[in-house]
């Protein structure tokens, strides 16, 4: 045998402890995901990918989010601040006086859904078109993936022109990573949205209901048409109240459409068979959650009159105004709002404010009146939203579907835009007729006044969205009103581009009056 | 081997040799017993040679040694591990005792990465701490034994949660990623859980604090490293050993809040008519028994030693507390002729968990007092008879919280270790190590069907989750050292794989018929059947990390030292291209005295240091896209379909390793025959290539985070500490020691155009988007950034300065103010170790200046805004009866939280023990933890928090990720802060 020397047993050693091959193996196994190249393998997973562009609407009806901020700009609703309760930074005090400054969180909020959404069509876009080069998906249906996801994507660039107007206009997924975009006009953006709206139309399958409900068809697209026309002279300063009434019908006309027997049954929890849904967010307590109404209205009392799961909030309500320009008569009074003596779910047994410093008293009462909108008002203060079924027993995630698209509000679309056309109020009797007489009133009279036509329209369409872009277009919305006791700005019609926008995109402009 | 054989052979027949000379040469036997010269207690396994012979022997358990000696040999060396070596003449008498001093820092032995030194070799910054310097008394967490004890290292414990886990911070903050506190290793496994040994196993913890140390653990060491050696068994007289202990534990400090009466007509709040003390109803005193016994022994060839510990804790909040058994085998083995050593090591874990509810504390200071805890009025039978105040937010009766749900741990942990060292040749060593760790996570909770908290309205509801964990370690070494002349040289090569696997799986659900099966079976739940129930599930990506090192360490005549390491190490969760990072790291050190001072100082070391460790992001899968389930589900023709999307934040290819680089200089000094020794030392440090969650616009991104290298953080301190042994006598002596620390964290620089950005929400009820932090380019990390508050005005409004210096009582005019930092500016320990007669006395005080808290409590009820006495009210001294605005958080809430506390004080007696008797070792012990603080902070527990969990409210849970960017937030989850009294034994046998 050699003789090792002790140089050779230290290079031995070293072989030894030195890794092989195998053991310098960095590489990362995904288990509970999978990489989004190894992805898209068949029609089945396009399918459930493309989902989720439906999915992102899924976030509109929760509390801070794009939703409440409209509302609460609009003064239909308020969240006042109940003492210690619901101050949350002054943003929806701001919000509702129209003195934000685009630090608070819920204009940020609804930008980040609003370009989450934008992101994720322009993002299945791409993937949809990349199934079909490959093969993976047919052609037909890949083209009606896409026209869907253009039509979801103008729904939420129709939001963006509504309440940020001049926004960014980024139309495709694949750009660099350090992609800023500018600022579009607002202009380049109704183009925008217009144009897509028109091209898809062609291709969108005229259906509804079945298979079809809560996707984005052809009446979906004609309907935000409608929107957009009727509100284009705000938007651009051009009048488009011809096309706005031709979209309105190419929806009624159709005839896939019709008012409910009843203004209710649009809202109940099992509302997916109404006929006046257009475009549905089809929201479900076990499989679509997200409808939270029941815990930003209600008070935390209020648990008991439904049994709910948990307990509620004690937030949003009815500015007194817009409540009280119901008639008593109205059934919509009703249905829409929870005021009066509470009681537990046996229709019994009063509720209270255990720690009420009411001038009323513990048993919780809602009352119309509000004392003030900050920094104490009271806990029992505002009419509550009912408008919305709250099933007994609910999560707080309602089963209630939500109505993006109404038939009611585009038949009033095409009311207007006729009657703004003509020069002539009266044209819109016909069309207020049917819904007064279902609301149980009597129709207006002749000789309607613009805000006649306003208020009755804000009253059926309360709660769905509508009321800022209403007040704007009829000169209404820097007006005082309720507890905003004086005028706003004009520029106040936009929404400040948010601070933290701005902060990481310096081609983003500040809307002007900011 | 040929050549090695006939080593072998040659060395036998030359041991041989010695032993027949040794047996025909005139001899004599000498006895003695080798003592600590502090304590007087006998030093086992010390090394007792006849210099000039190979003779030799070890010390037993007591100390005692019997040695041949023979005639001719004129001198006894006696060598221990840490203390400084004597050499005796030997004179006519047969008995030589000996009492070894500890003074003598430079030979103590250094546990650093991969090996051990000897004190006076260390070039960089390690503290150590033996097990004789430990905290005393019932500590249950092994971070405790250190506390206060290394200067730079804050070890924080905010109340006297059982369960809570101290927060560790080296040297300020460096990173914001995976982990802020220093790695943890165990016996030589990296990333080890501090919950698998039990702190009365180890032996003695090492920290490692600058680079230069600690870029050997490359990767993960960025906030330092804590190197963990359990005791191992010793040749000698095998030993059994017991400790025991019974502690008590009370509140040593609540929320000051209104009495019963006060309430009324202070607040005027409602009279219920009764009188209810909550705090009383969800505390009590807490007590715990620890019992630990040992058994440790051996020969030359085996050495082992057996440990049981058993922990039976309940904490001052009723319905907390755990059960905890530990038992811990370490068995060595010699073979192959002394060449192989083999080391095994075994443990076991099983904890049982009562985590209770803190929320139990949060509510009983807010609860009404002058509500009944049960009551018998009919609306209450839906609540299970305890009062409740239905139609209010965020309250709920505590004690009902606590005696309506469960919330509890079931916790195992297992772990194997297999060490093999072959002696190659004389100074060469290759070896091999193996560990297996398992941990097993089994949460569960339940809420009855009439809790009103979190019980989901009448129906109850469970939940459950198991997690697996499992780390894998294999490394393998080859040392050499060798001296040439007065040149001394060590080298360390080594490789490195460790993989952690986790995953998990869980469920909650409600809506039962029985509470009684409720936490057990989980097909009752009506939940599953209409699909309300809620599953989670996940396997996370396997982290595995992999690395190659090497460490040269020379020394030239006891006087130069240098240390140079490289780690090249690589990680699972980086980008392809960017899986690898460099490590290098280099140090030298002086012994000035040997070089031209002389005598002047017994030791005087000047030591410099560069290092450059590492930080890893907190998870993984960083670098690809990823689809998942997205747990929602569109509707397709009359049926609902999973969405699949884009999970996680967006892909990052480029993610790399970020990187610390800093240096350190100090300097070693001791005099007066080492009776009085200290060391100061100066660091700085600079964080680059920051791994953060930044903020990204959408679009182009999908997710609006990505984790991103782009910022930077600055460090920088001095540390000191100086350690007196006042004086040292038969039977008295006094040892003191003083450390001082410094901090400094600022944010250098953070993602692009980032100017500042507010986080830490204050939160529910009226306080949601409010910060309390703001983090801000070239600012302190830490700064407690709220509006400027002036006075409280006459009508009983909050003042504030708005932008222009004006008063305002308009909270959304007021300016933003830096009313504070959470992180403190230094801090102070003061140990003390006397002794007299039989009895040892050790106290430990500890100071921490410069940080500010956010009270929480004070911003949520101290205002007596007459709509809101659904809360009872807090009374601080800053309470103002004219007060009644509506909540907002400014400087006003924000305040000095400065405090020294007396940690631990320890008294015990050692009984005298005769010869003969049964006990080898007999001890008696009392020990206080935080009997007194001194404090100006008006809440519970003025202690620094170093990261926020985030806001909860109406039965939410806080994050479990500690947000590391926002300190010094009191939030009102804090437990209590507890005071408790131990008294203990300790048997030899």
């Amino acid at each position: 045998m050699k003789k090792i020397t002790l140089v050779g047993k230290i290079v031995i050693a070293a072989l030894a402890v030195s890794p092989f091959n195998s053991c310098t193996n960095l590489d990362e196994n995904l288990y509970s995901q999978i990489e989004t190249e190894n992805f898209f393998r068949n029609e089945e997973e396009v399918k459930a990918a493309v989902g989720a562009a439906y999915t992102r609407l899924y976030g509109l009806m929760n509390h801070g989010n794009y939703f409440s901020t409209q509302e609460v700009n609009s003064n239909e609703i308020l969240i006042p601040q109940r003492g210690n309760d619901w101050f949350d930074g002054g943003q929806w005090i701001n919000t509702h006086l129209h003195t934000q400054t685009g630090i608070e969180d819920c204009y940020n909020n609804s930008w980040n859904f609003l370009y989450g959404g934008v992101n994720t069509c322009n993002r299945l876009i791409l993937q949809v078109g990349q199934a079909k080069d490959k093969g993976t998906l047919a052609s037909a249906t890949a083209d009606a993936y896409v026209s869907e996801l253009r039509g979801l994507r103008a729904l939420f660039y129709f939001w963006l022109l509504d309440s940020f107007g001049n926004v960014p206009l980024v139309d495709k997924f694949d750009v660099p990573a350090d992609f800023k975009p500018a600022t579009a006009s607002r202009q380049e953006v109704y183009n925008f949205v217009e144009n897509e709206l028109k091209a898809i139309s062609a291709t969108l399958p005229k259906q509804a209901g079945g298979a079809y409900y809560s996707r984005f068809t052809y009446y979906a697209a004609q309907a935000l048409l409608a929107k957009l026309y009727l509100n284009a002279e705000v938007y651009t300063g051009t009048a488009k109240w011809a096309e706005a009434a031709a979209a309105a019908d190419n929806v009624i006309a159709s005839g896939r459409f019709a008012a409910a027997r009843t203004y209710k049954e649009n809202f109940i929890t099992q509302n997916q068979g109404s006929p006046e849904m257009i475009l549905a967010i089809p929201y479900d307590k076990v499989f679509a959650k997200g409808f939270n109404l029941p815990q930003m209205t209600l008070h935390y009392a209020s648990q008991a009159t439904f049994n709910l799961q948990q307990q509620p909030w004690n937030g949003y309500c009815t500015a007194t105004d817009f409540y009280n320009s119901y008639a008593d008569t109205d059934q919509r009074k009703k249905d829409n709002f929870f005021v009066g003596a509470q009681k537990a779910s046996d229709g019994v047994t009063p509720l209270e404010d255990s720690s009420s410093d009411d001038p009323d008293g513990a048993p919780l009462n809602y009352t119309p009146e509000i004392n003030e909108l900050f920094p104490k008002c009271q806990r029992q203060a505002g009419a509550r939203i009912a408008k919305f079924e709250f099933e007994n027993g609910a999560t707080p995630d309602l089963s209630n579907d939500f109505p993006i698209l109404r038939f009611a509000d585009i038949w009033l679309v095409k009311a207007e835009a006729e009657a703004r056309a003509a020069g002539n109020w009266d044209l819109v009797l016909n069309y207020t007729q049917p819904l007064r007489e279902r609301a149980g009133l009597p129709n207006l009279s002749a000789g309607v006044t613009a805000d006649d036509f306003l208020a009755e329209r804000s009253r059926e369409i309360f709660y769905e969205g509508w009321r800022r872009s209403d007040l704007i277009r009829f000169g209404k919305f820097s007006e005082p009103k309720g507890l905003r006791t004086t005028a706003s700005a004009p520029e106040r019609a936009l929404w400040p581009i948010p601070k933290q926008q701005l902060n990481s995109n310096p081609n983003l402009d500040q809307n002007p009056g900011y | 081997m040929k050549f090695s054989n006939t080593l072998m052979k040659g060395s036998l027949v030359l041991a041989l040799l010695v032993m027949l000379t040794a047996a025909v040469s005139a001899q004599r036997t000498v006895k003695g017993k080798v003592t600590d010269s502090e304590t007087g207690e006998g030093l086992i396994g010390a090394t007792v040679t006849v210099v000039g012979t190979t003779r030799g022997a070890n010390t037993d358990i007591d100390g005692n040694y019997s040695v041949e000696v023979p005639n001719g040999a004129t001198q006894l060396r006696v060598a221990y591990t840490g203390y400084a070596e004597q050499v005796l003449a030997l004179g006519t008498s047969n008995v030589v005792d000996v009492a070894l001093v500890s003074g003598t820092k430079l030979d103590e032995v250094v546990v650093v990465g991969y090996g051990t030194l000897k004190n006076r070799e260390i070039t960089g910054s390690v503290s150590s701490v033996k097990s004789k310097d430990f905290n005393k008394g019932a500590v249950n967490d092994v971070a405790g034994l250190i506390q206060g004890k290394v200067p730079g290292l804050v070890v924080a414990r905010a109340g006297n949660d059982p369960n809570g886990t101290f927060n560790l911070r080296l040297r300020g903050l460096s990173t914001a990623s995976q982990s802020t506190s220093p790695l943890i290793v165990i016996d030589g496994v990296p990333a080890a859980s501090l919950r698998q040994v039990d702190p009365n196993d180890i032996e003695s913890i090492d920290v490692l604090k600058d680079g230069s140390a600690s870029a050997i653990y490359g990767t993960r060491a960025s906030s330092g490293v804590i190197i963990i050696t359990t005791k191992k068994g010793a040749a000698g007289r095998s030993s059994v050993d017991y400790q025991g202990s019974v502690t008590m534990e009370q509140i040593a400090k609540q929320v000051p809040i209104m009495s019963a009466d006060e309430f009324v007509s202070i607040a005027g709040g409602t009279n219920l008519g009764g009188n209810t003390n909550w705090i009383d109803e969800v505390s009590q005193t807490g007590v715990s028994y620890i019992n630990s016994l040992n058994m440790s022994g051996g020969s030359n060839k085996t050495t082992y030693r057996v440990s049981m510990n058993h922990r039976d804790v309940t904490g001052i909040g009723r319905g907390t507390g755990f059960k905890q058994y530990n038992a811990n085998v370490s068995l060595q083995q010699k073979a192959l002729g002394d060449r192989l050593t083999l080391t095994a090591n075994m443990g076991a874990l099983s904890r049982d968990a009562d985590l209770g509810f803190a929320e139990a504390f949060r509510y009983a200071t807010v609860y009404n007092p002058t509500a009944p805890v049960r009551s018998d009025e009919a609306r209450y039978a839906a609540t299970g008879g305890y009062h409740q105040f239905i139609g209010s937010f965020d309250l709920f009766n505590p004690v009902a919280i606590i005696e309506q749900g469960t919330n509890r741990d079931k916790i195992g942990n297992l772990f194997g270790n297999l060490k093999a060292d072959l002696t190659l040749a004389p100074g060469l060593t290759v070896s091999a190590f193996y560990n297996q760790t398992r941990d097993n996570i089994r949460h569960t909770e339940y809420y009855n069907k009439t809790a009103y908290f979190r019980g989901r309205n009448g129906q109850g509801q469970a939940f459950q989750s198991q997690e697996d964990r499992l780390n894998e370690l294999f490394e393998s070494t080859l040392n050499y050292e060798k001296g040439f002349g007065k040149v001394n040289f060590k080298g360390l090569l080594g490789y490195s794989w460790q993989e952690f696997q986790e995953s998990g799986f869980g469920t909650s659900a409600g809506n039962t018929l029985l509470d009684e099966t409720g936490l057990d079976d989980f097909s009752s739940f009506i939940d599953y059947y209409n699909g309300l129930a809620i599953p989670t599930s996940f396997r996370n990506p396997d982290h595995r990390l992999i690395a190659m090192f090497g460490r040269v360490i020379l020394g030239y005549d006891d006087t130069y030292y240098l240390t140079a390491s490289l780690r090249r190490e690589g990680s699972s969760r980086f980008g392809v291209n960017n899986k690898w990072g460099l490590f290098p790291a280099i140090s030298a050190g002086v012994n000035l005295n040997k070089l031209f001072l002389g005598e002047t100082f017994d030791n005087l070391k000047f030591r410099a240091g560069y290092g450059v460790t590492g930080g890893l992001p907190r998870e993984g899968a960083l670098s690809v896209n990823r689809m998942g389930s997205l747990g929602s589900f569109f509707y397709d023709n009359g049926s609902y379909r999973l969405a699949y999307g884009p999970v996680g934040p967006n892909a990052n290819p480029n993610l790399k390793w970020e990187k610390k680089a800093d240096i350190n200089i100090g300097i070693d000094w001791a005099v007066m025959n080492y009776r009085l020794s200290g060391s100061i030392e100066y660091y700085q440090t600079n964080t680059t290539d920051l791994l953060y969650p930044f903020n990204v616009p959408v679009p182009p991104n999908f997710s609006p985070i990505t984790w991103l290298n782009v910022g930077e953080l600055k460090n920088n301190g001095i540390e000191a500490s100086v350690n007196y042994n006042v004086f040292d006598r038969e039977s008295k002596s006094w040892t003191t020691g003083l450390t001082f620390s410094t901090y400094n964290t600022e944010l250098v620089d953070f993602y692009q155009d980032f100017t500042s950005i507010q986080i830490a929400n204050v939160g529910a009820p009226g306080l949601n988007s409010e910060f309390y932090t703001t983090i801000a380019k070239g600012e302190r990390i830490g700064n407690l950034v709220v509006r400027d508050f002036v006075r409280v005005s006459e009508e009983g409004k909050y003042v504030y300065r708005d932008a222009n210096g004006a008063e305002t009582t308009d909270p959304g005019k007021a300016a933003n103010v830096i009313a504070g930092n959470g992180l403190p500016r230094f801090d102070l320990g003061w140990t003390n170790s006397l002794s007299f007669g039989q009895f040892d006395l050790q106290f430990f005080l500890r100071g921490v200046f410069g940080h500010s808290l956010a009270n929480e409590y004070r911003v949520f009820y101290e205002s007596l805004d007459p709509g809101t006495t659904t809360w009872n009210k807090v009374k601080t001294k800053y309470f103002d009866e004219k007060l009644t605005s509506a909540n907002a958080t400014s400087s006003f809430h924000v305040e000095k939280a400065d405090f020294v506390r007396m940690e631990n004080i320890t008294l015990g007696y050692n009984v005298k023990l005769q010869p003969g008797a049964w006990f080898t070792k007999a001890r008696i012990f009392v020990n206080a933890q935080n009997p007194f603080v001194i404090t100006g902070y008006s809440g519970v527990d003025p202690e620094v928090r170093f990261g926020d969990t985030g806001s909860v409210d109406n039965g939410g849970r806080p994050s479990l990720f500690a947000d590391p960017l926002a300190p010094g937030i009191d939030r009102r989850s804090t437990y209590f802060r507890a005071r408790a009294f131990t008294f203990g034994v300790n048997f030899g046998f």
